[in-house]
């Protein structure tokens, strides 16, 4: 992507920005964290331009954050668990904390494998197809689509077993 | 900051301001890698540092070895050097045993007893 100059940049960001932060968020909980992160590989990507082709640049602006969220999200969990810190894992807003539902999803999110994670938040959340996943992921479109529905298995029985509790409390 | 979600897949909208500051930090520019660069110094003056004690000691040892072989009494003669006596050492069974001296008619011969 030689050439290509600050304003195309920001463009090509305003473009992207919306689907990178939503994956991203699903790794860190946290609005203002996702966006540094969405930016900073942004950052990144404008500085190895050079070096980028442009077909391959939207999976590798994905590649780039999911690995920068990764990290990050592994540093934080390191840091808590030397710290002996007994927070909850998510940051509070100073109005309340998050909803139960929000928690509940939050914890079956996070409990999934990371490569299962990473293919069911790229398909769901950037709208990417198969094809799209697999450059970011480096997997065959088929595992991809298999991971996806193994994914989506398992976020369905993490999250329906209290949800089948719940309509029989009500009942 | 957190955001309540209603599903896994809920959209959300970024925080506002995102491109505007995507414009400053590209503007920004590049910050250097200090931190890299001094750990990269720190190793290359490590590195000069042992290279050099090694010489230092290399040549230390390679002097000590040369003095060792020029004062070797088998090289007295070669050098025109007079010969000093070399203390005799006797040993019997592992173990050391007392000489003495006897009188020689000849001074290129030394005659000892084992006491």
């Amino acid at each position: 992507m030689t050439g290509v100059d600050e304003a195309s940049w920001v463009e090509l960001y305003r473009a992207l920005e919306k689907p990178l932060y939503n994956v991203v968020y699903r790794w860190l909980w946290d609005r203002m964290e996702s966006q540094d992160v969405v930016q900073e590989a942004f950052l990144r990507c404008w500085r190895a331009r050079d070096r980028i082709r442009a077909e391959g640049f939207k999976a590798f602006v994905f590649r780039t954050a999911l690995n920068l969220a990764s990290n990050r999200r592994r540093r934080k969990r390191l840091w808590r668990l030397v710290s002996f810190d007994s927070l909850p894992e998510a940051p509070h807003d100073v109005g309340g904390g998050p909803s139960v539902l929000s928690l509940r999803i939050q914890r079956a999110v996070d409990e999934l494998p990371e490569r299962l994670k990473r293919v069911l938040m790229l398909c769901e959340l950037a709208g990417m197809s198969y094809g799209e996943v697999a450059a970011v992921t480096g997997v065959k479109e088929g595992t991809v689509g298999s991971r996806r529905n193994r994914a989506l298995a398992l976020l369905r029985e993490r999250l329906q077993p209290q949800e089948v509790m719940a309509d029989a409390d009500r009942s | 900051m957190q955001t309540d979600l209603e599903s896994p897949f809920e959209l959300l909208e970024p925080p506002p301001g995102g491109v505007e500051r995507m414009r400053a930090r590209l503007s920004t520019p590049e910050p250097v890698r200090t931190g890299f660069g001094l750990a990269g110094a720190g190793v290359a003056a490590l590195a000069v540092l042992v290279a050099l004690l090694a010489v230092v000691s290399n040549e230390r040892n390679s002097r000590d070895a040369d003095n060792a072989i020029l004062a070797a009494p088998e090289l007295d003669r070669l050098l025109g050097r007079q010969a000093q006596p070399v203390p005799l050492t006797v040993e019997r069974d592992g173990h050391a045993v007392q000489t003495e001296q006897l009188p020689s008619s000849d001074p290129r011969v030394r005659i000892y007893r084992v006491l």
